[in-house]
């Protein structure tokens, strides 16, 4: 296993209005793992996934991200650290008055990335999720299935080392999210840490991944699921999509 | 800093996304509008009350018998006077001849010349009239007599009754005009900023969606900016062009009959289109970036 890409040490967040959100949380998530975060609702999936990207501090504790101590990290950084974050979440999330190729090509322009990156990248990240015809439409003439992959091309197509994914079949059919399900886990193949939050527990249990569970925001589970294997090769093989396009290590 | 970029950005978002963007243009076409009208109608209220007032002066009437060393060192005294701005002398034949003018055959009726020969000192400021009176008089001690500081003076006007009137008329409509037109800048603020703060509003979950996946304040508000600026200068140029078109049809053919509009004192189109421009276009680029930071902080 690779170094931490994730690290808690007895982060506790406790909201405005007091409510607990998370209450000395402890573990790691190292590179290239593929991690569940389970409980039932209002246990602080959500508190646990925001504070990674930095959208409020800790109250105590710290949080390091590849290394770095993020809750010292000076608020005119935060969104350097996003870029390096890709993020999924239950509503899509995508720019209402951008074109799904626009939608995708935005997280690249604020890097700064150049034109030719972007023309050769943005196409490259709809065809890994399968939306090579729809580059010209915008998010409301897409179903839910396409407009989470739309979400999803965005999120990888910086090639972060770390993706976040808030419920990211919350909002879709079994079926779909199976689909959706499996490509989150094929950008995990490429090398990419990923951190699912999610209620299906059915998902949870076939794909047989490492869950951590929490309970009124404290982590009461942390272990790997019986049948975990580090390639995942006979599952992946049962996962495998049928004209998707392909998913290649970059 | 890439402005075509954020230019083009500002552009797409007033086509995809104009109704918002229509609101604010329209709000601040119609308050530059009022403004237009506001500013030259301000500017000959206050003209004609300060042209009042420019007529205001203390009259100086002289004894007959003042030798001519006491009325050129009364002349002297009321130049070197700092409120004082000019001294006329009129001596008695041009009184006369200037009461001549509606009453003919004056002197014969007379008989001889009754009127004095007086000394019209104009104020540098209207308000300070009263105080160029109170420097030609002496008060003894008990307060009771009063006296003059030449011998050459007969008696000291100021038409005391009108000037006041006059004083208090011409400053209640100065002070009713500075008073309306700050009120009217600032409820055309309050107004556009208002609708810039909806219309942005109405966008928050898409800067939301952009501060999500990195983007930086700055390029988050230079759209926003640009587009403010265009929607500010489409607006102020709209109303002008309404302005100028007003002026020239209806103002300009009959501004010959009204001596007021003729007043001097009237701004000239040219610096009026210049205030309004700078006024629609930065309250229009401020109001936007000035209310995005409320969702760019968190
Ligand atoms: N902004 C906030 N202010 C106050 N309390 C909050 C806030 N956000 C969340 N909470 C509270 O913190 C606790 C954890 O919420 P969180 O959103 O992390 O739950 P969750 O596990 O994501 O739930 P769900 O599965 O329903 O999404 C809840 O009790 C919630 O009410
Ligand atoms: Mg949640």
């Amino acid at each position: 296993m690779g170094s931490p890409v994730v690290e808690f040490d007895h982060v506790t967040k406790i909201y405005d209005d007091g409510t607990v959100g998370l209450e000395n949380a402890t573990t790691a998530i190292r590179q290239g793992e593929f991690v569940f975060l389970v409980g039932p609702t209002g246990c602080g999936k959500s508190t646990f996934i925001r504070l990674l990207m930095k959208e409020f501090e800790a109250t105590e504790g710290t949080l390091m991200i590849a290394g770095r101590d993020i809750t010292k990290l000076s608020r005119d950084r935060i969104p350097f650290l996003r870029r390096n974050i890709g993020a999924v979440f239950q509503d899509f999330k995508l720019l209402p008055n951008r074109t799904v190729y626009d939608n995708v090509a935005y997280s690249l322009l604020v890097t700064g990335a150049s034109r030719a990156e972007i023309r050769q990248k943005v196409p490259h990240s709809l065809r890994l999720v399968g939306l090579s015809t729809k580059l010209h439409n915008y998010p409301d003439q897409l179903s839910g299935g396409e407009q989470q992959r739309v979400s999803i091309a965005r999120a990888f197509v910086n090639h972060p080392p770390l993706m976040i994914c808030d419920e990211p079949t919350g909002n879709l059919d079994p079926e779909t999210s199976l689909g959706i399900m499996q490509l989150i886990y094929r950008i995990n193949r490429t090398g990419t840490t990923v951190l699912v939050a999610t209620h299906d527990k059915g998902m949870v249990d076939r794909m047989k991944r490492r869950v951590i569970e929490l309970k009124d925001g404290h982590l009461v589970r942390d272990e790997r699921a019986a049948g975990y294997t580090s390639e995942f090769n006979a599952y992946a093989a049962d996962l495998d999509p049928t004209n998707e396009g392909e998913l290649r290590a970059s | 800093m890439n402005f075509r970029f954020f230019t083009s950005e500002a552009i797409r978002t007033l086509r995809r996304n104009s109704a918002p963007s229509i609101a604010a243009f329209l709000t601040v076409m119609v308050t530059t509008l009022v403004l237009g009208v506001f500013i030259p109608i301000t500017n000959i209220a206050t003209g004609a009350a300060n042209d009042v007032r420019s007529r205001l002066l203390v009259e100086v009437f002289l004894n007959d018998n003042a030798t001519e060393q006491q009325v050129a060192a009364l002349r002297k005294k009321l130049a070197a006077n700092s409120d004082v701005k000019s001294v006329t002398y009129v001596s008695k034949e041009d009184a006369l001849a200037s009461l001549e003018g509606p009453l003919e055959d004056a002197s014969e009726v007379l008989g001889s010349n009754p009127l004095p020969a007086s000394f019209q000192a104009v104020p540098n400021d209207p308000d300070q009239v009263s105080q160029i009176v109170a420097s030609l008089e002496t008060t003894s001690a008990n307060g009771e007599k009063k006296t003059y500081v030449s011998p050459a003076i007969n008696d000291v006007q100021n038409r005391e009754d009108e000037t006041e009137k006059i004083l208090s008329i011409t400053g209640g409509v100065k002070f009713a005009m500075w008073g309306l037109a700050i009120l009217l800048v600032l409820t055309s603020a309050l107004l556009v900023g208002n609708t810039i703060r909806l219309s942005i509003y109405a966008r928050r979950r898409e800067v939301e969606v952009m501060r999500m996946v990195g983007a930086t304040n700055w390029f988050i508000r230079w759209p926003f900016v640009i587009e403010g600026i265009f929607v500010g200068a489409a607006g102020g140029l709209v109303a002008v062009l309404m302005l100028l078109i007003f002026k020239q049809t209806i103002i300009d053919p009959v501004s010959d009959k009204f001596a007021l509009f003729a007043a001097p004192e009237t701004i000239n189109f040219v610096n009026l289109t210049l205030i309004l421009m700078v006024a629609a276009v930065g309250i229009s680029a401020a109001g936007s970036g000035l209310t995005l930071r409320r969702f760019l902080r968190a």
